[in-house]
C-alpha cells in the first residue's frame, strides 16, 4: 500500500484503501455531501496572466516543500477535480449519494479587475453546471459569486438562481477585506432574497506569516478564517439585518462552535461588541448549519449536542487530501442515535437545499 | 483551592523600563480599535488599587473562595521589548516583587517568575535565580517573544533547564502579533488569545520539543484555546500530509495530552469537554483575576460541569496545582 501521507497515496484513499466496514451501518436516507469541489481549469487559464503571489495568501505563505506536495496532488488527482465519471465513483466507495460541488477556494479570484471578473464568474458557472449535467441525479451545482465586486455579484445570483443551483459558495475574506464591508450590504440582501444557500469557504488566512510551517497555513489558517469571518457578520449585524439568510459553514465551522464563550463574554462585559446586536453572539451561531469535516467523532457530538442534529451536514471536502474520506464511519462512530444519523446524513440537506 | 491564572502589575519594573518605552513609542493594550483603547485605559485605571493593595486582592479571593493565587506579571509588563542590562533589571525587579508578596503571605501567594527570553543567556540565569534563590515552583511565559517562536532551536538549552528544575510553565499569550484583522470588536484579545495558544501548543508539538522534553509541564490559559476543542484537523494533517509529519513519531494529539489547561472558558458545556478529552488531573482551576475576560465565580463554573466526581472537582481546584507545583513537599 502507498503511503497515505504522500500525494499519490492520498489519490488512493478516496477509493482504494477504504476496506470494507461490516460495522457501518448505512442510514436509511439519500446521503447527501454538502461540501466537495471541482476545479475549472479554463478560468485559471483566463486569470493566469493577472496573477501575482501575494494575492493568494494560502500558498504565499506556505513553505517550498508544501507547494511541491500540493502540486504534485494537484497534478496525480486532477480526474477527480475535473471529470464527473471519476467523482461519481469515489462518491459510490464512500457511500455518498448526492454530492454539492463547489468551486475550490484557490479559484475564487475575486482579485480580478472589473471587467475580468464578472467573466470568469460566469464561466466557472456554467462550467459547474456543465459538470452536473452530467448526472443530474447524483451531482447538484454550488454557484461562485465575483465578490471583488459587489454590483457583479447581485447581478451573478439572479444568474445563480437561473441556472437551478441551490446554493453559493463564498470565501470568508474578498482579498483581505471581512464580509461585513458595507460595500457587500447589496450582495447580503440579495442572497437572502434569493432563498439561495451560502457555504462559506475559506481560502486561508491573509496575515498568516506565523503559519507557514506544518502546513499550519491550511491547519490553522482555514478553521481561523472562518471564525474571523463568521464572528464578524454577527457583530456587525449581517444576521441581525438579513434574518432570512442561511448559512453553511465548512470544517464544523471553525473554531467558533467549539470556542464561542470567550465571545459570549466579551459581548456581555465589552462594550465593542454591542455595537450592531443585542442578543448573544451565539444566539445567531445557533441559526447556521456546519460540515462533519472534524475528523474526531468526539467533536462531532459535540457539535450535535451543542446547536442540535438538526444543524448538521456530510462534508467530505472532496477530493482535497485534507478531506474526510470515509464521512459515514465517522457518523457512525458517534454515539448519536438513528434518527440523528439520518438527519446529519441526508435529511437535512433534503430539507435545507430543497432537494 | 489553587488559582493558577491570575495577574499583578510591577509598578517598579514599568517605571524603569518608562524612558525607553517612551523613546521608542511602545504602550500597553493599545493594539484595538479608539473604543478598545479607551476601554483599556479606563480598566487598567479603575483596576490600579487591586493591583497595588494586597489587601483587597485576599478579599476578592475570599469572595472567590480562593485560597492561593499563583501570582504572575500582567503580560503587558513581560518587557521583552528591553534589551542588556535594562531587561535583566526589570525581570529582576518583576521576580523580587513577585518574592516579596509570597514572602510576606506565605498561605495566599505562589509566584510564577518573569523570565527575560529576548535573550537565551540571561534568560537561562534568571530562569535558575527563580528556582534557586528565590525559591520559584513556576514560570509564566509569552506565547511567542517579540515573534519568535518559544520552541526556536535557540530555547533548547533554556527547555532543558525547566525540565531539569521541574519548573511548572504557565502559557498566556501577550498579543497577536499579525493583528491587521483583528483590531474590531477587542478581536486582539477573544481571537487573538486563544490563537495564540494555538500556535504555540502547535510548535511545541511539531518543533518537537515535547518529543525532546516529555517532563515540561506546560499550563495553557484560555482552557488553551481552539486547538484542545479543536485537534482533529492536526491529526488528520499528520496522517495526510508529510510536510506536517515530517520526523514527529507520535500523531500531535498525544503531545497534546501531555498539557495541563486551565478552566478560563466561561461555559460548563466548554469546561466539561476539556475534563473528560484530557482528565481531571490536567486541569487548574483559573480566573484571569482582576480583568474583565475573567471568571468571577470559578467555583460555579467547575461545580456546574455535571458527570464529574468530588475526587475530580477537588483535583481541578486545587489538587493538580498542588501535586505540579510541590506545595505538598
Amino acid at each position: 500500500m502507498t503511503d497515505p501521507a504522500t500525494p499519490a497515496g492520498w489519490v488512493e484513499a478516496w477509493t482504494d484503501t477504504r476496506a470494507p466496514k461490516p460495522d457501518v451501518v448505512t442510514p436509511d436516507v439519500v446521503t447527501v455531501d454538502v461540501h466537495s469541489h471541482l476545479m475549472v481549469p479554463e478560468s485559471a487559464e483566463l486569470t493566469r496572466p493577472h496573477f501575482k503571489p501575494d494575492f493568494e495568501p494560502r500558498t504565499f505563505y506556505s513553505s517550498p516543500v508544501t507547494k511541491e506536495i500540493n502540486d504534485e496532488f494537484y497534478r496525480l488527482a486532477r480526474a477527480k477535480y475535473t471529470d464527473p465519471a471519476t467523482r461519481i465513483a469515489d462518491m459510490d466507495a464512500m457511500g455518498i449519494d448526492v454530492q454539492l460541488v463547489a468551486l475550490s477556494p484557490f479559484q475564487y479570484f475575486y482579485w480580478a479587475d472589473a471587467e475580468l471578473s464578472p467573466r470568469v464568474a460566469v464561466l466557472q458557472n456554467e462550467a459547474i453546471a456543465r459538470a452536473v449535467e452530467y448526472d443530474s441525479s447524483r451531482l447538484i451545482g454550488v454557484g461562485t459569486l465575483p465578490l471583488g465586486h459587489p454590483d457583479a455579484a447581485v447581478a451573478e445570483v439572479s444568474r445563480v438562481t437561473d441556472l437551478g443551483f441551490p446554493a453559493v459558495e463564498i470565501g470568508a475574506d474578498v482579498n483581505g477585506s471581512d464580509l461585513d464591508d458595507p460595500a457587500l450590504e447589496p450582495v447580503w440582501s440579495a442572497l437572502e432574497e434569493s432563498r439561495l444557500v451560502v457555504i462559506l469557504h475559506p481560502a486561508g488566512f491573509t496575515e498568516a506569516r506565523r503559519l507557514t510551517d506544518y502546513y499550519l497555513v491550511n491547519v490553522i489558517g482555514m478553521p481561523l478564517s472562518t471564525t474571523l469571518a463568521v464572528t464578524r457578520l454577527i457583530l456587525s449585524g449581517v444576521f441581525e439585518r438579513n434574518p432570512g439568510l442561511r448559512m453553511v459553514l465548512v470544517h464544523g465551522g471553525g473554531y467558533l462552535p467549539f470556542y464561542w464563550a470567550r465571545t459570549d463574554h466579551a459581548f456581555r462585559h465589552r462594550p465593542e461588541m454591542r455595537n450592531h446586536i443585542d442578543r448573544l453572539p451565539s444566539e445567531y451561531l445557533q441559526d447556521l448549519y456546519f460540515d462533519l469535516t472534524v475528523f474526531d467523532p468526539g467533536m462531532v457530538e459535540t457539535l450535535a449536542n451543542r446547536f442540535g442534529a438538526d444543524h448538521l451536514l456530510i462534508g467530505t471536502d472532496y477530493p482535497f487530501d485534507m478531506g474526510e474520506t470515509d464521512p459515514l464511519a465517522l457518523l457512525a462512530q458517534t454515539e448519536l442515535g438513528p434518527e440523528e444519523r439520518e438527519l446529519i446524513a441526508g435529511g437535512n440537506a433534503r430539507r435545507l437545499f430543497g432537494l | 483551592m489553587i488559582d493558577i491564572h491570575c495577574h499583578r502589575e510591577c509598578a517598579a519594573a514599568a517605571a524603569m523600563v518608562k524612558p525607553e518605552a517612551d523613546r521608542i513609542g511602545r504602550k500597553p493594550l493599545q493594539v484595538g480599535n479608539e473604543l478598545t483603547k479607551k476601554v483599556n485605559r479606563r480598566q487598567l485605571a479603575a483596576l490600579r488599587p487591586k493591583m497595588e493593595s494586597i489587601d483587597m486582592r485576599v478579599a476578592d479571593m475570599d469572595a472567590m473562595g480562593v485560597d492561593i493565587q499563583a501570582l504572575s506579571i500582567s503580560p503587558y509588563h513581560l518587557f521583552h521589548w528591553t534589551e542588556g542590562d535594562l531587561a535583566v533589571r526589570a525581570f529582576q525587579t518583576i521576580n523580587d516583587d513577585l518574592a516579596k508578596v509570597a514572602a510576606d503571605h506565605p498561605d495566599r501567594f505562589v509566584p510564577l517568575g518573569a523570565i527575560p527570553m529576548q535573550d537565551p543567556a540571561p534568560a537561562r540565569a534568571e530562569l535558575r535565580r527563580c528556582a534557586t534563590e528565590l525559591g520559584f515552583r513556576g514560570i509564566e511565559m509569552a506565547t511567542h517573544i517579540e515573534g519568535v517562536e518559544i520552541s526556536s532551536p535557540g530555547y533548547d538549552r533554556f527547555w532543558e533547564d525547566v525540565e531539569q528544575l521541574g519548573l511548572v510553565v504557565f502559557l498566556h499569550p501577550t498579543g497577536f502579533t499579525d493583528p491587521t484583522r483583528l483590531l474590531d470588536h477587542y478581536f486582539i484579545n477573544t481571537i487573538g488569545h486563544p490563537l495564540e495558544e494555538t500556535i504555540c501548543a502547535g510548535r511545541l508539538i511539531f518543533d518537537g520539543v515535547m518529543e525532546r522534553h516529555p517532563g515540561l509541564k506546560f499550563v495553557f490559559a484560555h482552557g488553551g484555546g481552539f486547538l484542545p476543542l479543536y485537534w482533529g484537523r492536526f491529526d488528520h494533517a499528520y496522517h495526510a500530509r508529510e510536510d506536517v509529519r515530517q520526523n514527529l513519531p507520535k500523531p500531535p494529539s498525544e503531545y497534546l495530552d501531555m498539557f495541563y489547561f486551565d478552566t478560563m472558558v466561561f461555559d460548563p458545556r466548554q469546561l466539561g469537554y476539556l475534563i473528560d478529552r484530557y482528565g481531571a488531573d490536567h486541569m487548574l482551576l483559573g480566573t484571569d483575576y482582576p480583568y474583565d475576560m475573567g471568571e468571577s465565580d470559578p467555583l460555579g463554573l467547575l461545580y456546574s460541569v455535571d458527570g464529574f466526581s468530588d475526587a475530580d472537582r477537588a483535583l481541578i481546584a486545587g489538587g493538580n496545582a498542588v501535586r505540579l507545583l510541590g506545595l505538598d513537599a
